[in-house]
């Protein structure tokens, strides 16, 4: 197939001419570029979103070590101590009132 | 022909045009390379500091004692605020200050002031919009991150876990005896950030060694036991209130300390005024230890075998004059058997022993009991105590270091050493760590007992055991039983040494106690000393020994130790309201 335009006649059929092949392989270089740049700009955009993701899961990190040491505040001994003396009413048992007994096979851990 | 040759001609200038093209580009890529890298780095990568948070501390259950957060601290740079009065405005809302205070940091000519260190993450969110939103964003007013180190017990084993200062460097206590290993080694990171400065997350190039990494530290502490032992405590000290008081549990045979509880504890606004309010009693101050020290003498005498249990000793009644100096006895004492010695704490008959087991004998057994040396425990600022050689020792030195004049112990010491009569006569080495974790909860250190030396052999150590009993049975310690266990014990009520006169203080005492239950293997050694308690009760006996009762009722319940069944107890405790 030819076409003429401007003068100059170009031979579209690929690979017909020199000229034809050199705008093919300038073509795909640029078009190589083009992609590498692409990707280039979507790697680094999806790194901002992993940064921000990461930010997010720092944040919520923070806030989940901050309910911990909510926890642990609460359930500190004199808290429960505390508590259950005064909102529960609770008394200290006394000595005769705690009955011990040992299981068999248990591990004593203290 | 034509159309061939104007072809050729531009397809000369595009091979030329491409060939100039890669030319330069290889010149930039190849020839330059370095310059422009170096150039492009300059711009867009830099080095910081990675944020590492500080490792947390546990106890032996794996409840947590210590540990830190990521926070905010409020900052203020006056020379970039526009509007003084709504900034001062907002801060003393989000961050409940006084408007006083803000005003003068606000109007401060230094570029930089802190408003307020490490806040709370309820004032971070609060402060948030006013920082970082570009509609209400405040000019000057600056949120800078930093970690924060969090005691969610309070005050719970103040002493054991010390404080950090205000740039996470431990400042006592473990805190910072084991600084290194809680902080890490600092780690940088080279960082690239594109023209927005955004960090480009793939071009992160960190230098990070696991060794470096903070480690996560396990202690021997179990928190329940540290808060019997300070709720007792202060339930003690707010009926005899006293200058001072420690106490530890020890567990005798591995060296284990479950508590340690010192009071007061201190605000940190008063330790930052007085640092050494940081210091730990129970490891850094020697004092005379006074009667407690006679089962040492006892034990000695009964391994040199210059003494034995039936013998009767002539206690002088009451005052004994050896070497120019008179030794007096609380009670007047006539002939008494060696359990009796001990039963009615008589310095008389303790120093008869030590006189025939003679002064380098009784040294020798004091050192091997490991008075005099540092007990090795991870804490800072440990006192070896204080003891001099026999050949410094004054003609009256021996017979008044046997009951525990003239020679200076610390807490640990005595607990280390009651621990050592309780486990069978071996000294142990005390331990407060019981595993070193890293970030992921592998195990990369783990406690295991040390045994130092045998000091006293088991046969000798059974006897010292019923003597021991017997002063609880029937001696000056019967405020120290604890019903339902056969328990062993010494009291002690040292005179402390004016500094003003130099001698031997009317009113300044130190009551203690030393024992260890239930017999025959205890589980537990508990040591407690009182300093300067007020008031004229201030013995061992009626003040410390009810102390050792209660705390020791307390843990036998905590570690689920069966009482004898014979001797459950019939009378119910008293209620108690803690404040």
């Amino acid at each position: 197939m030819r076409r003429r335009k401007k003068g100059i006649e170009i031979e579209l059929k690929f690979p017909r001419t020199v000229l034809g092949k050199s705008i093919y392989m300038v073509a795909g270089v640029l078009l190589f570029f083009v992609l590498y740049v692409w990707q280039q700009i979507e790697v680094v955009q999806v790194g901002h979103h992993i940064n921000d993701i990461r930010e997010r899961i720092q944040y919520w990190h923070n806030q989940n070590q901050y309910l911990q040491v909510k926890i642990n505040e609460n359930s500190a001994p004199q808290i429960i101590e505390k508590k259950a003396k005064l909102v529960l009413g609770m008394i200290y048992p006394a000595p005769r009132n705690i009955k011990m007994f040992s299981l068999k096979g248990t591990v004593e851990n203290y | 022909m034509l159309n061939k040759s104007k072809n050729i001609t531009i397809l000369c200038l595009l091979l030329f045009g491409f060939f100039i093209i890669v030319l330069r580009l290889v010149t930039l890529q190849f020839l330059q390379h370095n310059y422009y890298l170096a150039c492009a780095n300059r711009q867009s990568q830099y080095i910081t500091k990675k944020e590492i948070l500080r490792g947390s501390v546990f106890d032996r259950t794996g409840s947590v004692l210590a540990l830190s957060i990521k926070t905010y601290s409020c900052a203020v740079r006056p020379a970039l605020v526009e509007d003084a009065e709504q900034t001062i405005k907002v801060i003393v809302k989000c961050l409940h200050m006084p408007e006083k205070e803000v005003r003068e940091k606000i109007c401060s000519t230094r570029p930089f002031i802190w408003i307020k260190r490490k806040l709370d993450p309820e004032e971070v969110e609060l402060l948030t919009p006013y920082v970082f939103s570009k509609e209400t964003k405040l000019a000057g007013l600056d949120l800078v991150k930093e970690n924060k180190r969090f005691y969610p017990n309070n005050n719970l084993a103040w002493h054991v876990l010390g404080k950090v200062g205000e740039d996470n460097q431990g400042l006592s206590g473990i805190e910072r005896s084991l600084d290194t290993l809680l902080n890490g080694q600092p780690v940088e990171e080279i960082k690239t950030r594109d023209r927005l400065g955004r960090d480009i997350i793939d071009k992160v190039n960190t230098v990070t060694h696991n060794d470096s990494m903070p480690k996560n530290l396990y202690l021997t502490i179990n928190k329940r036991i540290q808060y019997i032992v300070e709720r007792e405590l202060e339930i003690t000290l707010s009926k005899h209130p006293a200058k001072q008081g420690v106490v530890i549990v020890q567990k005798p045979d591995t060296g284990e300390i479950l508590a340690l509880a010192c009071r007061p504890t201190y605000t940190d606004e008063e330790w930052r005024e007085t640092p050494k309010y940081l210091n730990n009693p129970a490891i850094s101050e020697a004092y005379e230890p006074g009667s407690v020290f006679k089962a040492f003498t006892l034990s000695a005498g009964l391994e040199e075998r210059v003494v034995s249990l039936s013998e009767k000793i002539f206690c002088e009644n009451g005052a004994y004059k050896v070497f120019g100096r008179i030794i007096t006895d609380h009670d007047r004492q006539g002939m008494l058997t060696v359990p009796q010695v001990m039963q009615y704490s008589s310095n008389i008959g303790t120093a008869k022993i030590a006189l025939r087991l003679g002064k380098e004998k009784l040294y020798q057994y004091i050192c091997a009991f490991g008075f005099a040396s540092p007990t090795g425990i991870n804490l800072p600022a440990e006192s070896r105590g204080m003891l001099n050689s026999p050949r410094q020792w004054s003609l009256d030195s021996l017979p008044t270091i046997c009951f525990g004049q003239e020679i200076g112990v610390t807490t640990l010491q005595l607990a280390d050493a009651y621990s050592a009569i309780a486990n069978g006569g071996y000294l142990m080495e005390p331990q407060i760590v019981k595993e070193v974790r890293d970030e992921t909860g592998k195990v990369i250190w783990q406690f295991s007992p040390v045994r130092v030396r045998r000091v006293i052999s088991e046969e000798v150590i059974r006897s010292v055991h019923d003597v021991l009993e017997s002063v609880i049975d029937k001696g000056t310690g019967i405020k120290a039983k604890v019903v339902g266990y056969r328990t062993a014990g010494k009291t002690g009520t040292a005179q402390k040494i004016d500094k003003v006169t130099g001698k031997y203080s009317d009113t300044k005492h130190i009551a203690t106690f030393c024992g260890f239950l239930p017999l025959p293997n205890p589980a537990v050694t508990i040591v407690i000393a009182l300093d300067e308690i007020e008031g004229d009760d201030y013995w061992g006996g009626s003040v410390a020994a009810p102390l050792f009762s209660r705390i020791g009722q307390g843990i036998m319940e905590e570690l689920s130790i069966i009482p004898k069944k014979e001797e459950v107890p019939v009378k119910e405790l008293k209620y108690v309201k803690v404040n």
